[in-house]
């Protein structure tokens, strides 16, 4: 499998009030197209720091970041906001759906930005709200709206999709249900999907497992043991 | 102590929305205590300036009169005090100066003296300040004036003002001061014996002032006085009370404008900064919903949490009306008194903060915006802690009538549906945030406007009622070594080359049990080419021979219709207080003075004797009005020539004053509008913080986050904007009408370019206001704004 992007030394420095917190302490890792790398670790470990350089949300201190052979770390915003828009869909713990759109609105509304995206109505079926197209977000529950948000991202057709903690806000069962959808996904239309949670019950549903820990690569290994969600039990 | 210093806290995070609404109520301030305190200012200062000179309440001219004929006045009931004075005028060929004699014990009119010593010997002479400062006169100075064509020599010892001059307006018709040619004069008495030595004029007295007691009425009283020494003495001229004396009436009316303007715009600016207080309170209490709850939790009182929040509004409308109405009540009446130092001269006046003015102005600013600070908060406060303490439940998207037609609501893009959603699913924000854009609008075009009609006026007066060239006035007598002889205007003689009409002009009086109004019946013989009476859609009308045409206004004021009988009290003192009564046949439209037209036939088949004063002249091709000036200059009945070019450019003089406040009222308008137009803009941007942090990291650019939140805004400017239009029309019309006077009322007139000018304004202001929306979005921290879900 090829890699489709790399991090190299980066780190990211944060100035808050004149203090100087340095959350990435020089990460290295890459990713392979089509898997499924679940990002983990503590509570201020750095791992949403990660997901936000690499889905262009913010530009990291120092170090490269190899998006298809485009180092996207020195990317002015309007690049950056283009890079967002052609490479990656986001999904949030809070579903941050605009409350003004249906169901299917949100959907097409995501893929407006770019060309080649999948059938929004098609999509939204296969994560089960085919019925619920015209509903406001308002009007779903948390796992319905964390689902349209999925399929926003999904329908966009990305390079890869991000997650961030996205079943933090939901319930055992509807995570589950959340999480089996993007392993179904990930199976059917082969997309990369990097999926960041502190939860580490979530480890065997992964192709490969990176730790951070103190703004540092623990460690990235391969899942050699890889189970369906189904299986899951936390 | 610590909800205070949240408060404080808070104020500063929305300071921009805090900044503008303590704007607004700044501006309303301001122009409520400066226009109040103008008017009160003037009224006390004219009150306390005729009180303590003691100006006369009743003026009597008589050809000659003596000490010995006014013994009988010692028996009347009603007057105070009575003094009799000598007046006449010196000239030379350009200037006059009308000169009155006094006496050293003199109690009425006293005179107020500015600089030297008031006259003591013959020929010593005070003059009135302004005409020494335009022709730089100085203390000492010799002054050769002529005196019926005989040479005198005065020497100026004083320089004065007097409360019976708080406006000079030359005797000979233009109504507006000009010092540079015209002044006034007080002689000691003692020079009154000389000069008839010199000149020949065997005249003791020729005038009476009269001070009456108080709660005399002057009108019968003066006819009492007449009974005695008037009609049944040859030397009786004609006598009048102070509420016909010009100074006096055109600044009474002046005073009562600024009252009335009072009121209507700072009603206006007050409820419009209650409005934004209510909108921006709102915002601040959906974004503190969770604080409310926790407060409630923690035990805070729901009563000290109200005032807590109360404190939003409480800050700047106390703070906004200190300040405005502080600065209004000092820095506007400066500038309306500089202007009107134009036309009056009121020694000594100086601007002072009028506190019984300014607290009542925080009082009802503080009310208001507690008011709207407490309909904004009153519902959140009473739901349960628990309740609100959860995040508020999204408001739910709802349908709009737009997207019953699928085709085109499909068509839409994303953004176009957000942004009509936006709008028509909170339909009560939109809707007040058009209110502010309407009233913004509307009070633009309401300034603009009085700058228009101000200039209709003249153009309307001077150039499609008024078809003369110009005016021969003619004096009501002349006076040759103290012999009057009463003037036959047809008698005298007139220059080639003009065509000619003889106008009659009788003063009248028109009350009610509220009020009274003094305007002048103009017998008019044949209209057409001299003077075009218009109605309000401009057709002429013809004067009628049965009847009266009058104003419009003095119909709205007493119910005046077509077909009514409208009855006047004559007021000049010919007539005897005789009253008149006729038909009304039209209704004219006029707005220099209030004016009744009929011909001279209708007022002689009532008996009365009509006295042609006014004559219109039109001037053919081979005669130019300095010619006819020229022609005039010698004849001792004509008092003056004007042409209709003086009388315009003296009325356009004296709007220039006009044009200060009506400047100053548009820069306030134009301050307002952009107060609410930021305001709303940047309200809208707070709520949508969200969807505009979502947008970004789905990888809009930042010009398409950024057209969303400017579409909305321009949406409702536009909605502001065709509201605004229609309100600002109505807005106009009750500022017409509340400000206007017997003096001027101001024609319905908005040109085109003035609407056009106030919409582009109010776009202008919306696109400025996006300024601070695109650094927001720039700023705009997308990780941190997608987490907080509040």
């Amino acid at each position: 499998m090829k890699n489709i992007v790399q991090f190299k030394r980066v780190t990211k420095e944060f100035v808050n009030q004149e203090v100087k917190v340095k959350v990435l302490k020089g990460i290295d890792f890459d990713i392979k197209e089509g898997e499924i790398l679940l990002v983990i670790g503590s509570s201020g470990a750095g791992k949403s720091t990660i997901l936000n350089i690499l889905g262009g949300l913010d530009t990291p201190t120092d170090g490269e970041v190899i998006v298809e052979n485009q180092n996207i770390s020195n990317y002015k915003e309007k690049q950056l906001s283009e890079f967002r828009a052609k490479k990656v869909g986001i999904i949030f713990q809070s579903y941050n759906l605009i409350p003004n759109l249906t169901a299917l609105e949100n959907v097409i509304f995501g893929s407006e930005v770019k060309t080649g995206t999948l059938d929004a109505r098609e999509i939204l079926g296969k994560v089960g709200l085919g019925d619920k197209c015209d509903k406001f977000p308002a009007t779903l529950s948390g796992g319905e709206q964390q689902r349209v948000a999925i399929a926003r991202a999904v329908a966009k057709n990305p390079l890869m999709i991000l997650c961030d903690e996205p079943t933090g806000a939901l319930d055992y069962e509807t995570s589950k249900a959340a999480l089996k959808l993007l392993e179904d996904l990930n199976k059917e239309l082969n997309k990369t999907i990097i999926l960041v949670t502190h939860n580490l019950a979530l480890s065997p549903m992964a192709d490969r497992i990176l730790t951070v820990k103190s703004g540092k690569v623990e460690s990235i290994e391969a899942n050699t043991t890889k189970k369906s969600v189904a299986e899951l039990e936390w | 102590m610590n909800l205070l210093r949240k408060l404080i806290r808070d104020i500063i995070k929305s300071k921009g929305q805090f900044i503008t609404i303590t704007l607004v109520v700044v501006l309303g301030a301001l122009f409520y205590s400066g226009l109040s305190s103008a008017s009160v200012l003037l009224d006390d200062y004219t009150k306390e300036y005729y009180d303590e000179y003691n100006l006369a309440d009743i003026w009597m001219y008589y050809s000659n009169i003596t000490e010995e004929d006014t013994k009988g006045l010692d028996t009347l009931e009603g007057i105070q005090d009575y003094e009799l004075r000598f007046t006449y005028q010196s000239r030379t060929d350009e200037k006059t100066l009308k000169i009155h004699s006094f006496a050293e014990d003199a109690k009425i009119n006293k005179l107020h003296l500015i600089e030297g010593e008031l006259p003591v010997n013959p020929f010593e002479i005070a003059l009135d300040y302004e005409f020494v400062l335009a022709n730089g006169i100085s203390l000492g100075d010799e002054l050769k004036y002529k005196v019926d064509g005989i040479e005198v020599s005065y020497k100026v010892t004083a320089f004065i003002e007097n409360p019976e001059y708080v406006t000079k307006i030359p005797e000979d018709g233009n109504n507006f001061p000009e010092h540079d040619r015209y002044g006034i004069g007080y002689v000691n008495y003692s020079t009154i014996p000389e000069l008839s030595v010199i000149t020949g004029i065997s005249v003791e007295y020729d005038e009476i002032l009269f001070k009456a007691d108080t709660d005399t009425d002057l009108n019968d009283l003066i006819s009492s006085i007449e009974k005695e020494i008037g009609r049944s003495n040859d030397g009786y001229l004609f006598g009048y009370t102070k509420n016909l004396y010009p100074g006096y009436s055109m600044l009474q009316g002046d005073i009562e404008q600024f009252k009335n303007l009072s009121y209507v715009f700072p009603v206006i600016f007050f409820l419009v900064a209650a409005l934004m207080t209510y909108i921006a309170m709102k915002r601040i209490i959906d974004t503190q919903r969770k604080q409310i709850g926790i407060m409630k939790a923690l035990g805070v009182k729901k009563g000290r949490i109200t005032r807590h929040y109360l404190g939003f509004s409480i800050i700047p409308c106390v703070f906004g009306a200190a300040v405005g109405g502080i600065i209004g009540s000092v820095l506007l009446p400066d500038v309306l008194l500089d202007v009107y130092s134009e036309t009056y001269d009121l020694p000594g006046i100086h601007t002072r903060v009028i506190w019984s003015l300014v607290i009542p102005v925080i009082l009802i600013a503080v009310l208001l915006g507690m008011i709207a600070a407490y309909l904004s908060c009153r519902k959140i406060l009473n739901e349960r802690a628990a309740a609100s303490m959860r995040p508020r439940l999204p408001k739910a998207g709802k349908r709009i009538l737009l997207e019953r037609s699928k085709g085109l609501w499909g068509r839409l893009s994303g953004k176009t549906k957000i942004v009509l959603r936006n709008i028509f699913c909170n339909k009560r924000r939109a809707l007040m945030s058009c209110v502010g854009v309407m009233g913004s609008v509307a009070l633009m075009i309401t300034g603009f406007a009085m700058n228009d009609s101000t200039k209709a006026l003249i153009d309307r007066t001077y150039d499609e009622i008024y078809q003369y060239d110009g005016i021969v006035n003619f004096s009501y007598f002349t006076s040759e070594k103290g012999k009057v002889k009463f003037t036959d205007p047809y008698s005298v003689a007139n220059p080639e080359g003009i065509e000619t009409s003889y106008v009659s002009t009788l003063g009248f009086e028109i009350k009610d049990d509220e009020k009274t109004t003094f305007g002048s019946i103009v017998a008019l013989q044949d209209n057409h080419d001299f003077y075009r009476i218009i109605d309000s859609e401009a057709n002429e009308l013809a004067v009628p021979n049965d009847g009266f045409i009058v104003s419009q206004r003095l119909s709205d004021l007493y119910d005046l219709a077509v077909g009514d009988d409208i009855k006047v009290k004559l007021t000049d003192s010919i007539y005897g207080g005789e009253t008149i009564s006729g038909k009304v046949k039209a209704i004219s439209e006029q707005y220099l003075s209030q004016e009744i037209y009929c011909t001279p036939d209708f007022l002689e088949n009532m008996d009365l004797e009509l006295k042609p004063l006014t004559m219109y002249i039109k001037v053919s091709s081979d005669i130019t009005l300095n010619d006819i000036k020229d022609f005039y200059d010698d004849v001792p009945e004509v008092d003056s020539v004007i042409s209709k070019a003086e009388q315009k450019s003296s009325v356009e003089n004296y709007t220039k004053s006009m044009a200060a406040l009506v400047g100053m009222m548009i820069i306030g308008a134009m301050l307002l509008s952009f107060a609410v137009i930021y305001n709303i803009s940047v309200i809208n941007i707070m709520e949508r913080s969200s969807t505009l942090a979502t947008m970004k990291v789905l990888g809009f650019g930042r010009k398409e986050v950024a057209s969303v939140f400017e579409i909305e805004n321009l949406l409702l400017t536009v909605l502001g904007v065709i509201g605004g239009v229609p309100l600002g029309l109505l807005l106009m019309k009750a500022v017409f009408d509340t400000s206007a006077t017997d003096d001027m009322s101001f024609p319905y007139v908005v040109k085109i370019s003035s609407i056009v000018i106030s919409c582009a304004l109010a776009f202008g202001y919306t696109i400025l206001s996006d300024i601070p929306v695109r650094r927001k979005i720039k700023k705009v921290n997308m990780t941190e704004s997608l987490k907080e879900t509040e």
